[in-house]
């Protein structure tokens, strides 16, 4: 395997700079890796031969002194963020065809800034979904097997096809977009790190909506240096989204190797409820005593409406989606399933061109913003997101950051537990009240399980407090000294 | 909470997407089952809690400016119109909607 794949980005900026290689050749390993590991079915679409395009122009600007602060970075980029000129599908049968015209506001910085993308990412359609099994694309292996190699194991979801890359070493960094999980999630069943930023840090201009008051943009990376200096290059005040903070963003890389002493860590009590998966519970202990060994003081904290955060997300999530995915009606994009009048016309396109999970979501969303129901469910779900938020403004008062676990369980196989809506529901129960406050989370690899799946934790903080995200999420990196696929055994 | 057929019958035609109809019984087995675990919400006091619209309320940081009332885009209709399923004479076409 080429060694170019194994290394940070900085490490190949440098020999980039030293002219030990080129762009042209990192990027060469990594489209090699991307046709290596196709059977992951991580990708879409890719685009190796843009990407070459693109790394010969990164070429010429190392060469004239001239380079960017991501020139050269391969980036995977989930199939949701509009690519001008390139499909993008959100992983659905009625946006098989779509080509933008337009780019996402992310993508055009991550772009400007040098990044080359190598592909589109599969994911969960339009996003609903934690396991990339719900793709009309079909599912995303995760490049991890347990010891026994019994069967292939999901991803996680929705961002799985950008997990899957960046363990499986296609790609060095990705992005992907967090509802109620979707980056976290699947960084943790991945080995990698993924950070769901503040609401409104990142532009979702051009990204293609699940539930706007949710929804949020992210990057993926082996490395929480790598993970910062993406995020840095993306986020930022952008006039196309009106939700998005005019804020100055700091150079999140100053934030790595800062002491963490004397500063306070919250461990939520509800996080540990009877029952809970047991090797997930001793790295949650493994990493408080790291915390502690550099310095931190560890408490524990209530945060007592966690239990409601979830049934609040079935909610407004399905209730956003429902309006946001109206747009799908065969008229001036996507599929179109003739019909004599122009309602058939819609609900035949709608009924061939979603998939039972994004319908049943559309469904329950229409359910409850229907007449008569509209206070009793959406009201009632909205109330309540406030008093999830209390509890984390209120926490934050007395702690700087909290340290969960980011999932309750590790990878399952590919066709287990599906069945089961609630139990599949289950699967974002640590990430979702995240979502619903608006704060920004990390989900770190910190271990592996005794069947040598990797396990996750998840760092959270106040709003635009990632800086202090990165320096936790950097300690424990450092204490954790986990050891990524580095893709031999793909 | 239970969920009627006549309900999803309702909620299929409000969203303009129907399921195989063999499906709907099924369905509305499934969402009541989704809708009583979404009733344990009804424990929660929400006695003088307004509801929460939006994260960025709680941010002190300055939100929207409005910008200039320009175009900033555009001259892009046959980019646009090469997505649409069918188009006509520039613009989208649909069947007849008067008669």
């Amino acid at each position: 395997m080429n060694e170019l794949i194994q290394l940070s980005y900085s490490a190949l900026r440098q020999k980039v700079l030293n002219k030990e290689v080129t762009v042209q050749e990192i990027v060469k390993a990594y489209t090699d890796q991307m046709q290596k590991t196709e059977k992951l079915n991580a990708f879409v679409t890719i685009c190796p031969d843009q990407a070459l395009k693109q790394a010969q122009e990164a070429d010429q600007r190392f060469q004239k002194g001239e380079a960017r602060p991501l020139d050269g970075f391969p980036l995977a980029v989930k199939d949701n963020f509009c690519v001008q000129g390139m499909r993008t599908t959100a992983g659905s049968k009625i946006l098989e065809n779509f080509v933008p015209t337009y780019t996402s506001t992310v993508v055009q910085k991550l772009v400007g800034a040098g990044s080359i993308v190598v592909g589109k990412t599969n994911m969960d359609e339009f996003a609903m979904g934690s396991s990339t099994t719900t793709s009309f694309f079909g599912p995303t292996v995760n490049p991890w097997k347990s010891k026994d190699h019994a069967s292939d194991l999901i991803p996680g979801g929705s961002s799985g096809g950008s997990s899957a890359s960046v363990a499986a070493h296609s790609s060095l960094g990705a992005l992907g977009s967090d509802t109620g999980g979707s980056i976290r999630q699947p960084a943790a069943l991945c080995g990698v790190v993924g950070i769901k930023p503040t609401y409104g840090l990142c532009s979702r201009y051009g990204i293609i909506a699940f539930a706007s008051s949710l929804d949020q943009a992210g990057p993926f990376a082996r490395t929480v240096e790598d993970t910062a200096l993406l995020l840095r290059e993306m986020a930022g005040h952008d006039s196309k989204d009106s939700t998005s903070l005019q804020y100055q963003v700091p150079d999140y890389l100053k934030a790595l190797g800062k002491s963490i002493r004397g500063m306070k860590v919250g461990i939520p009590k509800e996080y540990r409820p009877d029952g809970l998966n047991a090797e997930i519970a001793h790295w949650w202990d493994q990493t408080i005593l790291w915390l502690k060994d550099a310095g931190a003081e560890v408490v524990e904290i209530s945060l007592p409406y966690t239990k409601y955060g979830l049934p609040t997300y079935y909610i407004i999530a399905p209730a956003e989606a429902s309006s946001n995915l109206a747009r799908y009606d065969g008229v001036r994009y996507g599929l179109r399933v003739p019909g004599g009048t122009l309602d058939d016309l819609y609900s035949y396109t709608r009924t061939a061109g979603f998939g039972d999970e994004v319908k049943r979501r559309i469904l329950i969303g229409t359910y409850v913003l229907s007449a008569g129901k509209y206070e009793d469910y959406y009201l009632r779900a909205q109330r309540v997101r406030q008093c999830v938020t209390n509890d984390f403004n209120a926490a934050y008062q007395k702690v700087d950051v909290i340290l969960t676990p980011t999932t309750a369980n590790t990878a399952f196989k590919i066709g287990e537990n599906i069945t089961d809506p609630i139990a599949m529901y289950l699967q974002d129960v640590f990430t979702v009240t995240t979502n619903l406050a608006g704060i920004p989370g990390i989900s770190v690899p910190v271990g592996l399980s005794k069947e040598g799946l990797p396990i996750g934790m998840q760092v959270l903080g106040p709003m635009l407090q990632e800086e202090k995200l990165f320096q936790f999420a950097h300690i424990i990196e450092q204490a954790a000294r986990f050891k990524n696929l580095g893709g031999h055994s793909l | 909470m239970e969920i009627k057929k006549q309900d999803i019958l309702r909620i299929e035609r409000l969203a303009r997407l129907k399921l195989p109809e063999q499906e709907e019984q099924g369905f509305s087995q499934r969402l009541s089952k989704v809708f009583d675990w979404i009733d344990q919400l009804r424990e929660v006091s929400i006695e003088g809690v307004d509801p929460m619209v939006s994260p960025l309320d709680t941010v002190n940081v300055p939100k929207t400016t409005w910008r200039n009332d320009e175009v900033s885009d555009g001259e892009c209709q046959d980019q646009i119109l090469s997505n649409a399923p069918e188009a006509q004479h520039g613009y989208f076409s649909v069947p007849k909607v008067v008669e």
